[in-house]
Order: C-alpha cells, then sequence, then structure tokens
C-alpha cells in the first residue's frame, strides 16, 4: 500500500507529461517526452558522462559538508564552553546566517577567482548554519538534574561531555547534519552553475546552452534522485548503528 | 557523620532551610519527613554536596557518598552495565569492572545476565531504581543519600525495595539518609525519624520512640501535630 501512495504522484505527472508530448501540446523543443529523456539518460550512462559529472559534484560536496559540519560542531561546542564569547559573536553570527551564499558569489569570485576555491566557499556557507545551529541547540539539550548526577558521581570534563552533553545532543546533531547535506547539495550545484568545468551543475547550465532540454530534465533528475538516495542511506545507517541507544532519531 | 549547623540556604527570595541544626550517625537509615517544600531534598543535597549552602556549617566526614534520585537519572543512552561504569572512576573501569557491576546489580536483587544489555527504558520501574541504588552502592559509599527513591512505585514494589534496603545498609554498614514524605515508609525504614517544617528541624524521633503499636500511634499523632495537622488527615 505504502509504496503505491509514494508512487501515485509521480505516476500521474508522467502521465501527463506523456499526454501533453504525444499529443503535440508542448513543443518537443520545450519539452521532450519522457520516452527520449529516458534515451538521453541511457546514452550519458553509457557514455559515462552522468558518472563523470556526479562523481565531481560528489568529491565537492563530500570537501564543503565536511567541512561545514566540523566547524559547525566545534564553533557550537566552543560557544556553548564560553559564553561571553557567544554573547560576542551572537550578532555578527546572525546577520552572516541571514546573508544568503548566492549573493556573495560576487565577492567569492572576486577573492577566490572562479574554481574550487569559490565553489567550496560557496557551499560551506550555504551548509555550515544549519549544523551548526542545530549543534548549539544540542549541546543545550541535556537535562540539569544530569549535571547534578555528574557532580554526584565525580566525573571529569572529559567524561562528563562524552557521555552526558554530546550523547544528549546527538538526535540534534543527526538532525543538523542531515538539513546541512540538503543544503550543501543545493548550493553545490548552484555554484557549478557559475563557477565549474565539471560536475551535474555544470552540465545542466552547459546543456542549457546548448538547448538540450533533455539533458536538462537527466541532470535535475540525478540530482533529485541521489540527493534523496544519500539522505536514505544516511538515516538508514544513523538508524542501524544508533538506533537501540537513541530510538528518537529512528522516527521520522 | 554529617553534622549541620545553622545550615541557611535561600533559592531566591525564598528561604529553604531556614538554621538547620541536624547530626546524623555513622550506621543504619535516617530518615527526613516533611510535606513537600520543607526543604528535606535541599538537605539532600547539601549532605551529598550537590549545593552549598548559603550560611552555617556543614561537617562531613571522610568518605564518598552515592545519591539515588527518585527519577533514578539513568541515561537513556548507555545501557544498565555502561550506565554503572561511570560510577567508577575512569581508572577503575578496566577488566575487574563487569565484575564489581555484576556483584553490585547481584546485591540489588538483579540477574546481571539479564539486564546489562537492557537500556533504562526497557527496565521496569522497580528494576530501574534498584539499579540506581546499585550504581551509588558501586563505590561503597559511607554515606547512600536517597531522595524519595520509591515515591513513584507501586505498593507491592515499593515494600520489596525498602525490605531490601535495610537488609543492604546493614550488610554493607554504610548510613543512609533517606528523604520521604510517606511517614508509614518512614516508620519501616528508619533508625531515626527527622520531621522537618518551614526548612527546620521540627522533631526528631529514635526506633524505641515508635516500636509498638501504642508508641506509635503517639508519635504518628505528635508528627502530625507537629506539621500543624489534625489528627488523621495525614496525606
Amino acid at each position: 500500500m505504502k509504496p503505491l501512495r509514494a508512487l501515485a504522484l509521480p505516476l500521474i505527472v508522467l502521465f501527463f507529461w506523456q499526454m501533453a508530448t504525444a499529443w503535440g501540446m508542448v513543443s518537443p523543443y520545450l519539452l521532450p517526452s519522457p520516452g527520449s529523456v529516458l534515451r538521453t539518460a541511457g546514452e550519458m550512462l553509457d557514455s559515462g558522462i552522468l558518472a563523470r559529472h556526479t562523481a565531481a559534484s560528489l568529491k565537492r560536496v563530500a570537501q564543503g559538508f565536511s567541512l561545514s559540519v566540523l566547524f559547525g560542531c566545534a564553533l557550537a561546542w566552543l560557544l556553548a564552553a564560553l559564553p561571553r564569547l557567544e554573547k560576542a559573536l551572537d550578532p555578527a553570527l546572525s546577520f552572516l546566517r541571514m546573508t544568503p551564499p548566492l549573493a556573495t558569489i560576487p565577492l567569492l569570485i572576486l577573492w577566490l577567482g572562479i574554481g574550487e576555491a569559490t565553489q567550496l566557499a560557496i557551499i560551506i556557507l550555504a551548509a555550515f548554519f544549519p549544523v551548526f545551529l542545530n549543534a548549539r541547540a544540542g549541546f543545550e539539550r541535556l537535562d540539569p538534574s544530569f549535571r547534578e548526577l555528574a557532580v554526584g558521581l565525580n566525573l571529569s570534563r572529559f567524561d562528563y561531555a562524552r557521555y552526558f552533553v554530546w550523547p544528549a545532543a546527538f538526535p540534534s546533531l543527526v538532525t543538523g547534519v542531515r538539513l546541512s547535506f540538503g543544503y550543501s547539495w543545493r548550493a553545490l550545484i548552484a555554484a557549478e552553475l557559475i563557477a565549474a568545468g565539471s560536475g551535474l551543475g555544470f552540465m545542466i547550465s552547459d546543456a542549457e546552452q546548448m538547448q538540450r532540454v533533455d539533458v536538462v530534465i537527466v541532470g535535475i533528475f540525478a540530482i533529485g534522485l541521489l540527493g534523496w538516495a544519500l539522505d536514505v542511506l544516511f538515516r538508514k545507517l544513523v538508524a542501524r548503528l544508533a538506533g537501540r541507544r537513541f530510538p528518537e532519531v529512528t522516527e521520522g | 557523620m554529617i553534622a549541620f549547623a545553622n545550615v541557611t540556604k535561600r533559592f531566591g527570595e525564598k528561604t529553604v532551610l531556614a538554621g538547620m541544626t541536624l547530626d546524623m550517625a555513622d550506621r543504619g537509615i535516617t530518615c527526613l519527613l516533611g510535606a513537600s517544600g520543607c526543604g528535606k531534598s535541599t538537605a539532600l543535597r547539601i549532605a551529598a554536596g550537590l549545593a552549598s549552602p548559603d550560611a552555617g556549617d556543614v561537617c562531613l566526614s571522610s568518605g564518598s557518598c552515592g545519591v539515588v534520585f527518585q527519577d533514578t537519572r539513568l541515561l537513556p543512552w548507555l545501557t544498565t552495565e555502561e550506565n554503572l561504569f561511570l560510577a567508577l572512576p575512569a581508572r577503575q573501569r578496566g577488566a575487574q569492572a563487569p565484575a564489581r557491576v555484576a556483584r553490585a546489580l547481584r546485591d540489588v536483587a538483579l540477574i546481571p545476565e539479564e539486564v546489562i544489555r537492557l537500556f533504562p527504558r526497557e527496565l521496569s520501574g522497580g528494576m530501574a531504581q534498584r539499579a540506581g541504588i546499585a550504581r551509588a552502592l558501586l563505590r561503597r559509599p559511607r554515606f547512600l543519600m536517597m531522595d524519595e527513591p520509591f515515591a513513584s512505585l507501586d505498593a507491592m514494589t515499593r515494600s520489596d525495595l525498602q525490605t531490601m534496603l535495610k537488609t543492604l545498609v546493614e550488610e554493607q554498614g554504610t548510613a543512609c539518609l533517606f528523604v520521604t514524605h510517606d511517614m508509614e515508609e518512614a516508620f519501616a525504614l528508619a533508625e531515626r525519624v527527622v520531621v522537618m517544617r518551614g526548612g527546620c528541624v521540627a522533631a526528631a524521633f529514635e526506633r524505641d520512640d515508635f516500636s509498638g503499636w501504642e508508641n506509635r500511634e503517639r508519635v504518628r499523632d505528635a508528627i502530625l501535630t507537629c506539621l500543624g495537622r489534625k489528627k488523621g488527615v495525614w496525606s
């Protein structure tokens, strides 16, 4: 029943898509038929073009995303430990949080050039805040009564962090990491549309210039499906590794 | 021993302990009895070193103390065994630790093989509280501090645990400070019942004072009177 429900909407869309193209309601130049998109996808898979661009994108996102998670957790941890620093940095961070990464692209291009550094910077700007904000909320999630327990047990600061604070933050961290992955994945495409010679985003913008709508659609599907698959994979992995300790992370 | 001399504690405007004076023996169970808000839990926290007094002297003779909370406070993301490991100092968590934990669990009538791998949410209320007591006793503390540990358990489990606690305290030779609002629980457990009201000790009774039916009736009335209640409406 459940997979059927999940398939209902895509099937309806596919149906109308097919009808619209089969009856000639839209020009194939603007919207190629599902069949021809599928053929294009097949060709691109065979020739290895799709794999090459996907690999380039994945590599970029892996770098930007892991740096974001690292910085985000580290800064949140630092601010949790130093409340005064938190007060001092809060306005600046709020300002940055509200600045769309896309708005900084001209500056980034001027400063970092058109290349990997700019793309990485865009990804980090987009992916940093979800993980940072969730981590910061997470580090405040520990029940005060557990703090009292830690005093009673005479725990070292290290043990307190390891067994109390980090596990209490874990569900928040997972949420932050998932959000951050989504943001970095989407920002990556934006970054590649502007400044790249490879990657799925580049592939799409290149196809636009060549007026290959079918390739654009293949690119969009590749991005969406891959992002979705990676998110599912991450959730399954977390549920498998930590599901018994943290039943709440397996929900949703 | 634990001695309080004129201990005062305030939370903001509210004075929770108002010059409390108390000597606690090195053996047996002392019950702090009182209505909610009388300062008994705060007194226990100060005795356990979890809070510090605003004024007055607290004298704790050397020796560690273990604390048992009403809400057990087992970490939900650790198994029972891991929860107990935490009570051991870091360098004692080596090869000997599992055997020590198993012994502590057996002391509170839990079967180690059955519970060590379970998470707190998988334990019944009584089992979780037993594990909490095992954790507190793991370091063989001189003092066991218990803050209404059985208040949220059903009557049968509570009576089982009371019996177990009396035996444990006797066997291990620890002194126990037991906070409760239940007079009958205090009578069942205590060598000494200390009645608190308004942040002070209002009265104290030794076991001899309340053993035997008639004596107990008299003490019961005395406690009710000193808590400012009419006879028979204790709640």
